[in-house]
């Protein structure tokens, strides 16, 4: 147990470079978006290619690099009211169940669009702004990061189910704690 | 014997000119003709491929033809298939149209010995069936008017293609991009003056009560559109299927584009009755239509000296061009003849 | 399989996986793979899984999302929000259901500069629930309003999802936005008399009751901030959409830069405000592109079995019955918005609609509000309600007790905004026949 939460402290740093990467990326869209406007009222001129940087590679940047962090904080909505009134001992086996299920769905999607990824890096898949050519592949290897981080977020927690005793909805919060935060 | 049924993805809305014109037609007549053997499941509007995947749709099997594909959105993997955008002085939908097709089926052999269809879409495992591609571009704004040379240099417009935004800087006008789902909305606050649009697209966007000056016979190119099916698709139909798909294609692409000018029309006539101005470049006064018309020509020789730079054959597909296009009954801009 | 039984068993599957504990974008994601792989084989399924979830993230209009709700944060944080309620509690002289009402009408007009209703409910869920809950309101009618209120974004113009109607059926977008003016102000009315009736019926008495108004102290500075703030961002996000100097989509950006600059002003700007700030982005807009992908697949399954359109043309020879066609689309569309999420829906089914309507005589501009109101309520109706999901993920309130009074509010407006349209016509189409065209 011990081992797995150093294992996980370290996966928290992963995370804590993600949230990093968003807000840089958040400000990069505010602060674009903005001076567009700006140039725009101003000179009557658009910034030229800030409608692409942002659509390809800051709105991307800003969003995936952060889904495990938001599937660890246990917001992703799921509707207890059945499972809740299970008998207890059904409820930890059908958990590790629903766990491991989630786990080789995120795995999935982080295969095929690592797949893509991929593809796209050897077409070379770019798009076209101000006048020039971006390449666009990059971006894309941050749909499998963020989904084989939900699929190694949903191992921890699988894991913590096996090893501890309750039902651990996120590796931090059981079954009791997320419905107590939840009353606040 | 083998009987196909082929799902098809359009970008388009079921009311678009080009559906309406080429595609539904075309499937009625190949469904027919075919007595049954083709039929065809469609997916208008985008709702099963996004605009702009349908390369990757057509390879991975979720459909087998894209009606249309948009090559000009990924001059990555189409880097010459943006030509027909290139501004030109004299065109029409029927032009525009026969011109593409010329190009598509060309054995005028542009770079290491192969033709432009060779380049451009056998290399990508692809078949392009020609269509009847889009009305030539215009200038729209929402009011303001080109009288002095000062007029045209104030104006913001969107641009809808890498081209566009070649002519917008060579005659000073400013341009910006944003989707066309943007534009309605930013036109009708006054965030943006107007756009290089074709007329008979307007009623798709709710353009035609924005747009209250636009500038005719300049002729700012054609968007650039095949139908496509993957080679490995279209080799295993029987020659016979094959020739009856080419056969209805080639019947209708004068027929789409007489829909583009029966449109055009129409909405001309209406949006003029509500105080619409249209005004040919010829009208205009000398100096403004002077500055209109020469950033046409440096448009081809950017476009030229862009594609070289990539060690693309960029002036051989420039005069492959202006050639068919005369041979079709339109025209170039007078510097191009010399090319 | 025939389609009444295939509808059926997509039914149980989602009941079936909900009662096991899935997660909400899971269930979306699995039986749309799942349901791709039986009517196809796999290989379908894993071509939409390799482009689409890039495709769905890499949006230019879907950027309102992290910014909307960043927006929220900066603006939270600095403070001023809490003021805000103090005074309004104030001025209303102590009732509870005037903050209620005041809610659903900041959502209206928040509607009029969003198009995405996930994004306001987000907003409102961060900014409003709080302060209702300590006025006494319970935590699910709290949640609720704040979902109810920013769903409103979605029939008030401007709308992605009329826009998309209008574009789809080549009906000017104008008109619609301006028949939408109506029937969008009538939701929100319909709203805040819910507000009022719930209300009502059960405050939390678990809560202690607000001083009364005399007692409670707010300094003419902190007033003075309060006004000040609220009619900086107003007439940033306002004046910037209605006197052209951004469109829609870059007011979130302009607002929050203007909030940002607002929490700078007045001196709540160090490292933990952005920490904070970036995680509560984060949390909320994660969550909302986890299900908006899921959503994706599952939408091209539906698409791909061809249900929507096999069960539009059944009904295709009632056409002699317009207002039977009607209510019968409205129950079908009212069930797909349940499911699937709207503009996926306005794809898949519109093409094939939009015929019936013609032949049945109605008219395609009130029938692009009438179809619009109903997709607002699918933002929260359960299982898939984005409004709530948004609304939950900001507040703490859990979604599943949201969604009690969520989905009494969408069938209050589904009776009387819905019923009266179909009565009263004009409601839609008077407005823009007024404008000289
Ligand atoms: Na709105
Ligand atoms: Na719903």
């Amino acid at each position: 147990m011990h081992v797995l939460n150093i294992c996980y402290r370290a996966f928290g740093f992963i995370k804590g470079f993600g949230l990093v990467l968003s807000g840089l990326a958040l400000a990069g869209m505010i602060l674009s978006i903005s001076a567009d406007v700006l140039s725009r009222n101003l000179s009557g001129n658009s910034i030229p290619g800030v409608y692409e940087v942002v659509m390809f590679y800051l709105m991307p940047l800003s969003v995936l690099p952060i889904v495990f962090y938001a599937f660890a904080q246990g917001v992703s909505p799921r509707i207890p009211m059945v499972f809740d009134r299970l008998p207890a001992r059904f409820q930890k086996a059908l958990y590790l169940f629903v766990v491991m299920a989630e786990l080789l769905l995120m795995a999935i999607v982080a295969f095929y669009s690592f797949e893509y990824a991929v593809d796209g890096t050897t077409a070379g898949h770019a798009f076209p702004a101000a006048g020039d050519m971006y390449p666009k592949y990059p971006v894309y290897y941050l749909i499998p990061i963020g989904f084989a981080g939900v699929a190694v977020e949903l191992a921890f927690i699988g894991l913590k189910n096996v090893m501890q005793p309750g039902v651990w909805i996120t590796y931090t919060k059981d079954q009791a704690t997320i419905a107590e935060e939840f009353q606040v | 014997e083998d009987t196909f049924n082929f799902r098809v993805t359009s970008a388009l809305s079921p009311n678009h000119g080009q559906w309406q014109g080429f595609f539904k037609p075309w499937m009625e007549k190949v469904e027919e003709e075919s007595d049954g053997r083709i039929s065809f499941t469609t997916f208008v509007s985008g709702e099963l491929v996004k605009a702009t995947n349908e390369p990757d749709a057509l390879k991975q099997g979720i459909v087998q033809i894209a009606a249309p594909l948009l090559p000009t959105y990924d001059p990555a993997l189409f880097p010459m298939s943006e030509v027909p955008m290139l501004p030109l002085a004299k065109s029409s939908p029927k032009i525009g149209s026969l011109a593409l097709k010329a190009l598509l089926e060309s054995d005028v052999p542009l770079k290491d010995g192969k033709t432009f269809s060779e380049l451009e879409y056998e290399a990508n495992g692809l078949v392009a069936i020609p269509i009847t591609i889009s009305e030539e571009y215009s200038i729209s704004t929402t009011g303001q008017r080109f009288e002095t040379v000062e007029d045209v240099k104030s104006v913001t417009l969107r641009t809808p293609s890498r081209i566009h935004e070649m002519y917008a800087a060579n005659v000073g006008i400013n341009s910006i991009t944003m989707p066309a789902f943007d534009l309605f909305d930013a036109l009708s606050r006054g965030a943006v003056d107007g756009s290089f649009l074709f007329i008979s697209d307007w009623t798709g966007y709710g353009f035609d009560e924005l747009f209250k000056y636009t500038v005719t016979d300049v002729n700012l190119g054609h968007f650039a559109s095949v139908m496509a099916v993957t080679e490995e698709q279209w080799n295993k139909l029987p020659e016979d299927l094959q020739k009856i798909m080419l056969g209805a294609a080639d019947e209708q692409i004068t027929e789409g584009a007489q829909l583009w000018v029966d449109r055009r029309e129409k909405i001309m006539k209406e949006t003029k009755a509500k105080g619409a101005e249209f005004v040919s470049v010829h009208d205009l006064p000398p100096e403004v239509s002077k500055l209109l018309m020469s950033g046409m020509e440096q448009t081809w020789f950017d476009y030229i000296a862009k594609l070289e730079e990539k060690g693309l054959p960029g002036t051989e597909l420039a005069r492959l061009w202006r050639d068919i296009v005369i041979e079709q009954g339109g025209d170039v801009p007078a510097a191009i003849h010399d090319l | 399989m025939s389609d009444p039984l295939f509808l059926l068993s997509i039914l149980c599957a989602f009941l079936i996986l909900m009662a096991a504990g899935f997660h909400i974008h899971s269930i979306l994601l699995g039986i749309g793979v799942i349901g791709l792989a039986l009517i196809q084989d796999f290989s379908i399924a894993s071509a939409f899984l390799r482009s689409d979830p890039f495709g769905q993230v890499a949006s230019y209009a879907l950027t309102t999302i992290p910014l909307y709700v960043i927006m929220a944060q900066f603006i939270l944080k600095s403070g001023v929000v809490q003021d805000a309620f103090i005074m309004v509690y104030k001025l209303s002289k102590g009732k509870p259901t005037v903050l209620g009402a005041m809610t659903v009408v900041i959502g209206g007009f928040l509607g009029a500069v969003s198009g995405s209703g996930a994004a306001t409910a987000a907003s409102l869920g961060s900014v409003a629930v709080p302060e209702l809950r300590s006025y006494g309101f319970r935590r699910e009618l709290a949640g609720a309003i704040a979902a109810a209120s920013g769903s409103l974004s979605g029939i008030i113009p401007p709308s992605i999802i009329l826009i998309l109607y209008g574009v789809i059926t080549e009906t000017p977008i104008s008109d619609l936005f301006m028949a939408a003016i109506i029937p969008g102000v009538l939701t929100m009315l319909v709203f805040v008399g819910c507000v009022i009736v719930m209300h009502r019926r059960g405050r939390d008495v678990s809560q202690p009751v607000p001083a009364p108004s005399s007692e409670i102290r707010i300094s003419a500075r902190r007033a003075i901030t309060v006004v000040m703030v609220g009619v900086f961002m107003f007439s940033l996000i306002f004046g910037g959409i209605y006197l052209g100097f951004v469109t829609p989509t870059e007011a979130g950006a302009i607002g929050a830069l203007g909030a940002f600059v607002t929490a700078l002003v007045l001196g709540k700007v160090n490292r933990s405000f952005m920490a904070s700030s970036v995680k509560d982005t984060a949390t909320v807009t994660g969550m909302i592109m986890l299900i908006l992908i899921g959503a994706a697949i599952f939408g091209r399954f539906v698409s791909f079995s061809l249900l929507p359109r096999r069960i539009l043309s059944m009904i295709e020879f009632l056409i002699q019955y317009p207002s039977v066609v009607l209510i019968i689309l409205a129950v079908v569309f009212f069930i797909l918005f349940m499911f699937i999420e709207g503009t996926a829906v306005i794809l898949m089914a519109l093409p094939v609609v939009l015929p019936v309507i013609q032949k049945a005589g109605i008219d395609v501009l009130w029938f692009g509000v009438f179809i619009s109101v109903i997709c607002t309520l699918g933002l929260i109706t359960p299982p898939v309600g984005l409004s709530v999901y948004s609304a939950a993920g900001t507040s703490g309130v859990p979604a599943s007790s949201i969604f009690g009074p969520a989905t009494k509010m969408a069938v209050a407006v589904a009776v009387f905004v819905c019923g009266s349209m179909i009565v009263f016509p004009e409601l839609a189409t008077w407005l823009p026949s007024t404008v000289s065209r």
